[in-house]
């Protein structure tokens, strides 16, 4: 009896995450897989602005000074989830900055399969 | 390998280990969902239903009374909230990891002799052999369950290497992500060498995760590597939200302990013998 309900518990650790992990199968109540923090930090841009001086030099650009804004977690500009929230916070920083800005992106979002890069500076974001 | 297995299967020992794993789970689980669980915050009658079956299976485990019974309630409590209230109701929060690896311990530990030591039935039967003027019981008994956790534990390590075992993790690259995502938001972190140390801690992480759940079976590489376990697990804990999770993962280590150690360390904290 023992040893039939040790062997049916080591199945049973065992089986989920091979069918979910391994087997492509899916998460329900008696399947577990073990993949914590997979998907941490994917919706969730890297930003970095640069504005180009008269005498051709360029400087950081703190987008949120800038914007007046703060920097708490829950400020819906401090994660800017995806490439479209990244045009549209460049935009605001672009009326922010005025007529004639030239305001340069860098900027890459991540995914499972690596970063995907979204403007690399070589224009400004504001038209 | 069918002596390793008849082993396993007959293996007997202190309970003292499992004892203390059961005060800390219990500990663990209150940590966890004792301010949804009280009866305040949420007055449906089911749900209250919900929070009293679980103080009163929890605070009996907890105690070590009738610790079997206890221990099979709070388990089917625990799976009752994690099946059919995560996946049916839709309480997301409660089908997390760090709550699965708690159910699934509480399940494993109902296997274990845990209410012979540091437990009411402990004291009781004590007490009893005292009134009768017969030696006390031994704190010991059958140990085959403590495999379960132990395995459960290594499961948890071994499938989470399989998970970072990709380039995006390896290279550093998703560490990086993690890391702006909860500390910087979208802005770059700009401290120089982040990325190459990100790419340092990645690989070793996946290093330990793949060693550990092989190495803490191992008698003669345990000395090493439960402090590297619980150096990983303490940086997690401060670093990341893991919530319960390090906490719950370092009470596992006591599954793969030498249940005689854990009695005699313990034996030594109460009476520490004289020079």
């Amino acid at each position: 009896m023992r040893s039939l309900l040790l062997a049916g518990g080591i199945v049973f650790i065992l089986a989920g995450p091979t069918w979910i992990q391994l087997l492509g199968g899916y998460l329900t109540p008696l399947a577990r897989s073990w993949r914590m923090y997979k998907l941490v930090g994917i919706a969730n841009c890297e930003v970095r602005y640069e504005r180009s001086l008269p005498d051709g030099r360029t400087e950081p650009v703190d987008r949120m000074a800038v914007l007046g804004a703060e920097r708490p977690r829950n400020h819906g500009m401090y994660r800017l989830a995806n490439a479209q929230t990244v045009r549209q916070h460049s935009q605001a920083l672009c009326k922010a900055l005025g007529p004639g800005a030239d305001l340069r992106l860098h900027a890459r979002c991540p995914s499972l399969e690596g970063w995907t890069v979204i403007d690399e500076g070589h224009a400004s974001v504001c038209r | 390998m069918i002596a390793l297995w008849n082993g396993l299967v007959d293996r007997r020992g202190s309970t003292r280990a499992m004892g203390l794993l059961r005060i800390g789970l219990v500990l663990v689980c209150w940590s966890r969902w004792a301010g949804e669980l009280v009866l305040h915050h949420d007055t449906d009658p089911l749900r209250t239903l919900l929070s009293l079956a679980f103080f009163t299976a929890s605070t009996a485990l907890l105690l070590g009374w009738q610790t079997r019974v206890a221990n099979v309630l709070f388990a089917a409590v625990l799976w009752w909230m994690y099946a059919w209230w995560g996946f049916e109701k839709g309480v997301s929060t409660w089908i997390h990891h760090h709550t699965y690896i708690l159910v699934a311990s509480v399940t494993w530990l109902a296997f274990t002799p845990s209410g012979g030591s540091f437990s009411v039935d402990r004291w009781l039967a004590v007490r009893r052999a005292r009134a009768a003027g017969v030696p006390a019981p031994p704190e010991e008994g059958p140990l085959w369950g403590t495999t379960l956790l132990a395995v459960q534990c290594s499961s948890v390590y071994f499938f989470s290497a399989v998970d970072k075992t990709t380039w995006w993790f390896l290279s550093g690259n998703h560490l990086v992500a993690v890391f702006q995502y909860l500390y910087t938001g979208s802005d770059p972190i700009t401290i120089p060498g982040f990325a190459a140390t990100c790419a340092v801690l990645a690989v070793a992480t996946v290093v330990v995760e793949y060693v550990l759940p092989i190495g803490l079976f191992v008698p003669s590489l345990r000395r090493w590597l439960v402090p590297m376990g619980l150096v990983l697990h303490a940086v997690f804990y401060v670093v990341l939200p893991v919530a319960t999770f390090s906490v719950t993962m370092v009470l596992l280590y006591l599954a793969y302990l030498d249940p005689q150690a854990v009695h005699d360390a313990v034996d030594d904290l109460l009476d520490p013998p004289t020079r």
